[in-house]
């Protein structure tokens, strides 16, 4: 490229290079405070307009020109704002051209050169800002204008593209490409009527390009609305029911004649169907179904079984037991019965002690006396009936209905 | 695909992409659409396509004596969900914080509804209050509890699908765009005068 050296692109480069972290900052967070670098820094990147002063003293953004490239190159959603002022561009390419023409009529090669050199970039930035334009607006309808959050922001923004991409229609509309011919109609080189005829073609696809954007847009918007609407109607809706509570839908709904056809719905329809048992082609299929069913009911399924021993032990005889005091108790309650006398259970045990001892046979008091009882229990309800047990005993302190026994008496009953 | 389509729409399912994919790709096909359309003709139905919700259901041509019963069922158990569904949706719109209902498509995750729910006590109240009423209507005390049964209920009336039983996800189905729908027509046909909404920001303080 004419005009620059590549020694000074590379130097340029090298200072992004060197201060990559302090732009970065600045791009990222919006600005750098010039107290915190030496100032020496900050005038050199200054100079290179790499950053520029900001209102407030003291600090610096990054210039416009490094953002806007940042942007691009970081894929950041960019302003769709870059108002492309076509009529201005195509003066300035048929400026160019113009020039491009003269010079190589003159064959003042490294002239010519230099101007088709700022016609390819003309071109290509006129191409690229549109381009990345449409793209802009083509992304913020397929995220739903997702970098904002809001249903009101998402309605505001999309009012914005949509407004700002018929201006851009209608400005391109008022270049004919068909003129742009005009700008080949001299004996060019090969490589001038290429880059002017790709021009013409990119051109004429841009135009159905940005109104299928402005449909899209038109539709998302209307879309967008109609969330708004839905969303406040169901807010209003239930307000309303809630202040209502008598309200209920119109019994006779399904018969309003303005009712629209979409909330006609239809009822469900029961489904069934019989078979045609004398229909001869199915006659096989139902066979088979009917055993099935029938295989179904009767089969029971087969479990697989473990085989496990059982052996049987023979059943021992036992000699009964039986109890020496056991034995003692029946005898008091046989004497009274045989003596119709009331027998004290601790008289009893006083009486017979000694010869229990005899046959070394011994118990406390006290359990003698709670086996009385507990045999007395035992009694059948006939023997009981006979019978009359009485407690000896005192309450416990303290309780009402508890006793501390000390002896039981076993009698005959009166009817008995 | 005929069949099964035909099937759903007749036992008064809603096709969309969530709840019946493969039918609903089938009555997308314009040709297949008019197929189905000529057959239901012949049942006094009609082939619905709800552009908003991007859905196909079954509607009724006219009303006569044939099916006055069956319309006259149909809508009073519509009339009896109608409120319950309504505060459901406005209920969970103040929950999840959203300016958008829940329509054919939306995902929701139960797991994120607890903790909303859980502590803020006047959603808790109304969901308590909402679950005291059919068909919501459940003996569970515990706030998670009710919203769990809530969000069944709603599987149950195919308002909501799981891709699998044990999911926390709820996909929505067009169904819901049809309540939007009648609430539009409620409104737009004067048949309750529904309150002007009330201002949402407050411009600026006023002291």
């Amino acid at each position: 490229m004419a005009g620059f050296d590549s020694t000074q692109v590379a130097t340029l480069l090298r200072q992004i290079g060197a201060y990559n972290e302090l732009l970065a900052n600045a791009y990222v967070y919006g600005s750098l405070a010039s107290d915190e670098q030496d100032s020496n820094t900050i005038n050199l990147l200054h100079k290179s307009g790499l950053i520029r002063p900001d209102d407030s003293p003291g600090e610096y953004r990054v210039t416009t020109d490094l953002k806007r490239m940042l942007n691009r190159l970081m894929r950041k959603q960019s302003s769709y704002r870059q108002l492309t002022d076509m009529g201005k561009v195509i003066d300035a390419i048929d400026e160019v051209v113009r020039d491009y023409e003269a010079a190589t009529n003159a064959k003042e090669q490294e002239d010519a050169e230099y101007y088709l050199d700022q016609l390819d970039d003309l071109l290509y930035e006129t191409k690229d800002s549109l381009n990345n334009n449409l793209d802009t607006m083509h992304f913020a309808i397929v995220s739903q204008f997702g970098f904002v959050s809001s249903l009101s922001n998402k309605i505001r923004q999309n009012e914005r593209y949509l407004s700002h991409a018929q201006k851009l229609l209608n400005e391109l509309q008022q270049i004919d490409p068909q003129d742009c011919y005009e700008w080949l109609d001299w004996l060019c080189p090969n490589e001038f009527a290429r880059k002017i005829s790709n021009f013409i073609y990119w051109y004429n696809q841009i135009l159905p390009k940005l109104r299928l954007i402005i449909d899209n847009m038109r539709i998302s918007l209307f879309r967008l609305r109609r969330d708004e609407k839905q969303a406040s109607q169901l807010r209003n809706m239930a307000r309303f029911l809630r202040k209502h509570p008598e309200f209920d839908l119109d019994e006779n709904l399904f018969e309003l004649p303005n009712l629209p056809n979409t909330l006609k719905y239809a009822a469900a329809m029961p489904l069934k169907s019989y078979v045609d048992t004398k229909q001869t082609d199915i006659e096989q299929p139902l066979i088979k179904l009917v055993q099935t069913l029938r295989k179904q009911a009767v089969i029971a399924p087969v479990k697989n079984r473990t085989i496990g021993e059982v052996t049987l032990k023979p059943v021992e005889k036992v000699a009964a037991e039986e109890d020496f005091f056991e034995q003692k108790t029946e005898l008091l309650f046989e004497q009274v019965i045989i003596n119709n006398s009331a027998i004290s259970a601790l008289t009893f045990y006083q009486e017979h002690q000694n010869s229990w001892l005899d046959e070394s046979q011994s118990i406390t008091p006290k359990e003698w006396i709670e086996l009385v009882f507990s045999c007395y229990c035992k009694l059948t309800n006939a023997q009981q009936n006979a019978l009359n047990i009485k407690m000896k005993g005192v309450a416990v302190t303290g309780t009402t209905d508890n006793y501390s026994y000390s002896d039981v008496v076993i009698e005959l009953k009166l009817s008995a | 695909m005929f069949k099964e389509s035909i099937q759903k729409l007749l036992g008064g399912a809603v096709i969309c992409q969530t709840a019946y994919e493969a039918e609903y790709l089938y009555l997308k096909a314009e040709s297949q659409n008019d197929k189905v359309n000529d057959f239901l003709s012949n049942l006094d139905r009609k082939l619905t396509y709800l552009d908003s919700a991007d859905a196909f259901y079954c509607t009724f041509n006219q009303v006569d004596d044939s099916n006055h019963n069956e319309l006259s069922a149909l809508f009073s158990e519509m009339r009896s969900t109608f409120r319950p569904l309504v505060e459901f949706l406005d209920l969970l719109l103040t929950a999840t914080q959203a300016d958008l209902p829940i329509r054919a498509k939306s995902v929701l995750n139960i797991n994120e509804l607890f903790d909303p729910f859980e502590h803020d006590q006047t959603l808790s109240e109304q969901l308590r209050r909402l679950t005291s009423i059919k068909p919501f209507k459940t003996n569970k005390t515990e706030t998670r509890e009710q919203l769990v049964m809530v969000f069944q209920k709603l599987e149950e009336m195919h308002y909501f699908v799981r891709k699998n039983t044990g999911s926390s996800r709820y996909y929505a189905t067009a169904r819901f765009d049809l309540i939007y729908l009648l609430i539009e027509f409620l409104n737009d046909a004067e048949l309750v005068s529904l309150p002007e909404q009330e201002k949402s920001q407050q411009d600026e303080l006023l002291f």
